[in-house]
């Protein structure tokens, strides 16, 4: 049953959770879905974790290799929407977030935890549950990856139609 | 490269913002889970009873809604396919089909929505622009989802780039987008068949922007720009009707004069390549650039900003000098050593010149929530602010050199007066968090009061 230290852990670490899911796996539409799903496959072992945290992003990243693109269940919403304004920089980080996107998704995980959560080969290891070769490997052919692709012609980040259930976009000003 | 990828993670990241209250989200579809779970062991359990042959059991993925689209946009869903390769049926077929197999991927169970069904959707436009080859289709039934499909001219519908998707409105505007190699700026602006296309000259003054509409060529209703690489101000009209109006295209950069010194020593001066940066982006806005384009900082400072590395911005307001010394103005706030810049659709405007503009502008966020604090730009004299909302509640704030801050949480909307030392009523604004939409002019956003509302238009005649 849920508890109050489980509620506590769900209110403080949330936002920064669902910022670990949107990045693993690009859509915003789907990182609410997935971290929720990933809470609640936590919330019946809470008892028994020494590392909730970790177990939480293993079943995300789980889930995103397992079921890529399983139907959504929920939408996230912005609150006020701030706008980057125009920043050369930010089409050429745009093509890297669209050579991330074409990265499996281990391999994606693994600059995630490596470069976004600051983890140690060592503790992204224990994160995934893989060896430390693994992570050292993933990681060194994950920005060797992202080299060629950036070198590659890419589709940029189209505009299109306005997506009214995104969250704050990037990108230039309009 | 890595100093890269950390960048694009982190500004990617840094836009995810959590609704409130996400463990009771959480109990909540924990509750869904287990009801549904329950339903579908129970249809289980009775296909499994009934002695049918079947190969597989499809559950449903999302729950559209049923009837008819709304009537705003069946005008746009009644006219007939436009673009070069509107005639080529084969063509059009693959491009339904696809759309039906691929539009829906990774869309929410309640919004708008692309039929399975092929027959059910229409293609509103295919054809070759410049170098592109572009398609737009969209549902016929309940919310119409709106999906974009692009690649180069000779491609066939499965070669095509799904670049996009959302609610269907009453005009299509597609953004500019780059692929691969090819750079062109591609705009498409499509309106109902019949509506006509105008485009505008703006001129900005103290007290808003005065626009001088010409038409365009558009006798299907839709202009098409291979290579925009200008910003241009459109409108789409269905008679006098204006039903759509905005902006395509890009800036060339803008390099103005400003000096970074604040006017009436409003705030402190900030780095000078921070308040450059700015006049840039609001000519790059305005189109204001160009020999005689002067810029003035009316106010600037360096802050505390939650979510940043240091814990510190710099937030400064520009405003562009017209003819008659007031313009438009826009408050940006850079983070501290880094050129990450955020700026609020409410945080523009126009005004007169320095001693008489009253501004008043919520600070955009670089954390998860929006920042609470509301700042007052006001000359000198102006000693103190008072808020009044709705309920006729009152919160005052005083200014130092007519510069002061409110925090209140996002959403408010209020009566602001403005009193010098001695009581003295100076000017009366009003402040809304509200944000008008992105097709609204960030500068003059009375243009855009009472946007066309989509769903509020239900419903339509069948459309086929």
């Amino acid at each position: 049953m849920p508890d109050d230290e489980f509620r506590a852990f769900v209110e403080q670490r949330y936002t920064a959770l669902l910022r670990t899911a949107y990045l693993l796996c690009g859509s915003p539409d789907r990182a609410e879905d997935l971290l929720q799903a990933a809470l609640l496959a936590a919330m019946p072992r809470w008892r028994r974790m020494d590392h909730p945290e970790a177990y939480v992003r293993r079943i995300m990243v789980n889930q995103l290799a397992n079921s890529w693109r399983r139907p959504i269940r929920e939408i996230l919403t912005a609150v006020l929407p701030d706008r980057p304004v125009r920043d050369t920089a930010i089409e050429e980080r745009d093509a890297m977030w669209v050579a991330l996107s074409r990265l499996p998704a281990r391999m994606r995980a693994v600059l995630v935890l490596r470069y976004w959560e600051d983890l140690s080969e060592e503790e992204t290891a224990r994160v995934l549950e893989v060896s430390l070769g693994t992570v050292k490997s993933h990681s060194s052919r994950g920005l060797a990856r992202l080299r060629d692709l950036l070198g590659e012609p890419l589709v940029l980040d189209a505009g299109g139609p306005r997506d009214k259930l995104r969250i704050n976009g990037t990108g230039g000003a309009r | 490269m890595i100093d890269e990828l950390q960048r694009t993670l982190r500004e990617r990241a840094e836009v995810v913002v959590a609704r409130p209250q996400p463990y009771e989200r959480l109990l909540r579809r924990r509750r869904v889970r287990r009801r549904t779970t329950a339903m579908t062991a129970a249809a289980v359990a009775i296909l499994i009873a009934v002695p049918l042959g079947f190969k597989a059991i499809v559950l449903p993925t999302y729950d559209p809604e049923p009837g008819p689209p709304p009537a705003a946009v069946a005008p746009l869903l009644n006219s007939p396919t436009r673009g070069s390769l509107a005639g080529d049926e084969k063509f059009l077929a693959g491009l339904r089909e696809r759309a039906a197999a691929v539009a829906n991927v990774g869309r929410g169970p309640n919004g708008p929505h692309m039929p399975s069904d092929p027959d059910l959707i229409k293609v509103l436009f295919a054809g070759d622009v410049g170098t592109r080859r572009i398609a737009i289709v969209a549902g016929l039934d309940g919310w119409p989802l709106e999906a974009l499909f692009q690649g180069s001219v000779g491609d066939d519908p499965g070669d095509l780039y799904n670049s996009g998707s959302g609610e269907l409105e009453p005009v299509v505007h597609t953004d500019t987008a780059k692929m691969g190699s090819d750079r062109s700026e591609t705009y498409l602006l499509l309106g109902p068949a019949g509506a006509s296309i105008d485009k505008a000259t703006s001129v900005y003054s103290s007290t808003g922007v005065r626009r001088t509409w010409t038409p365009v060529a558009a006798d299907q209703g839709y202009v098409a720009y291979p290579d925009l690489t200008w910003r241009e101000r459109l409108r789409v009209r269905m008679g006098d009707m204006v039903i759509w109006e905005g902006v395509g295209g890009r800036a060339p950069d803008a390099a103005v004069e400003v000096d970074p010194q604040p006017v009436l020593g409003h705030g402190t001066a900030i780095p000078a390549s921070y308040a450059q940066m700015a006049a840039n982006y609001l000519a790059y806005s305005t189109g204001l650039s160009g020999p005689g384009a002067k810029y003035r900082v009316l106010w600037s400072d360096r802050l505390t900003m939650p979510g940043t590395k240091q814990g510190e911005a710099y937030a400064v307001v520009v405003q562009a000098i017209t003819a008659d010394g007031g313009g438009p103005y826009s408050l940006y706030v850079f983070e501290a050593g880094t050129e990450d810049t955020r700026n609020l659709p409410i945080g523009n405007g126009t005004a007169g010149p320095p001693d008489q503009a009253f501004l008043l502008l919520r600070l955009p966020s670089f954390a998860a929530m929006t920042d609470d604090r509301v700042y007052a730009v006001a000359p000198p004299a102006a000693a103190r602010a008072e808020f009044t909302d709705a309920s006729g509640h009152t919160v005052g704030i005083g200014l130092s050199n007519g510069v002061g801050w409110l925090n209140t949480p996002a959403g408010i909307d209020s009566e602001v007066r403005f009193y010098d030392g001695g009581g003295a009523l100076l000017a009366t604004r009003q402040f809304s968090d509200k944000d008008r939409g992105a097709s609204c002019d960030e500068h003059d956003p009375s243009i855009c009061d009472g946007p066309i509302s989509v769903r509020e238009s239900r419903p339509a005649e069948p459309v086929r």
